[in-house]
């Protein structure tokens, strides 16, 4: 007697599936376009105002700022490059220690920048008022009232 | 599926350029505040140039333009030698040491005045 083993039948690539994923992929990038041209027109309308974009507390052009979106700005450009210049695109697989160490003296800078200012614009001690509350008043002697009952 | 990654592509690239070109045009005319920025900051306002911000600034545009040269030339972003790591490192640490020297001597000279 013989064993008819029927394998099953192999199983393609679900054409609703690939339909579901284009239309995902095309509603995610035109809804991404849509922001993007929406934030770089109000940024040229002027709504979204960019004048103290690279400024401190005191409102004057800060330095640090300015160097630390000058990197990200070349490390953003750079990675989009490296992203578009790979066939399929992909992320790269290693980024140099150089990089990052870049980044973060761009980062540490900044953030060391603002602490300064922020020590900067606290007032002097000599000038720190010193509130203290009043002592508390002791209770009184309690007064004791009667209320006669309702006639 | 490939016209979707062409125009996805095409969209990111596009969004970022105009932003840096946004960003840059408005940076040279004035609509960004650059008032300042190598200027010494004194407890009187503005003073002179510090040498310390145009050093910063110079070392700021050499690197980044080096980066970017690098990463369109090898399609990858470069190696940087731990020297020019350290050279960064210390333009910023001047910048900042003499930021923080500039604070200390504005708050003497506060004490003294009060």
């Amino acid at each position: 007697m013989l064993l008819l083993q029927t394998l099953p039948a192999p199983v393609g690539p679900d054409p609703n599936f690939h339909l579901l994923a284009l239309v995902m992929g095309w509603t995610v990038t035109v809804l991404i376009g849509a922001f993007a041209i929406a934030i770089i027109y109000k940024m040229i309308k002027g709504d979204i105002n960019l004048m103290y974009l690279i400024a401190g507390a005191d409102g004057d052009a800060s330095l640090s700022r300015f160097q630390f979106l000058i990197f990200t700005f070349v490390i953003a450009l750079g990675l989009f490059l490296i992203i578009l210049s790979a066939n399929p695109p992909a992320f790269p697989t290693t980024i140099p220690g150089g990089i990052l160490a870049l980044l973060g003296i761009s980062g540490g800078s900044y953030v060391t920048s603002k602490a300064v200012d922020a020590n900067a614009a606290k007032p002097p001690a000599s000038e720190t008022t010193v509130v203290v509350p009043p002592p508390a008043t002791p209770p009184g002697p309690t007064t004791t009232v009667i209320v006669p009952p309702p006639a | 599926m490939a016209t979707l990654m062409t125009f996805a592509r095409y969209e990111i690239g596009f969004f970022l350029t105009t932003l840096m070109a946004v960003v840059a045009f408005q940076i040279l005319t004035g609509r960004i505040n650059t008032r300042g920025i190598i200027s010494e900051k004194t407890k009187d306002g503005l003073g002179g140039v510090s040498p310390a911000r145009l050093q910063l600034l110079l070392f700021t545009g050499a690197f980044a333009f080096y980066v970017l040269s690098q990463v369109v030339k090898l399609r990858q972003f470069p190696e940087i030698e731990t020297k020019w790591l350290l050279i960064l490192g210390g333009s910023h640490s001047v910048f900042l040491g003499g930021k923080g020297l500039s604070l200390l001597l504005n708050q003497t000279q506060n004490k003294k005045e009060a």
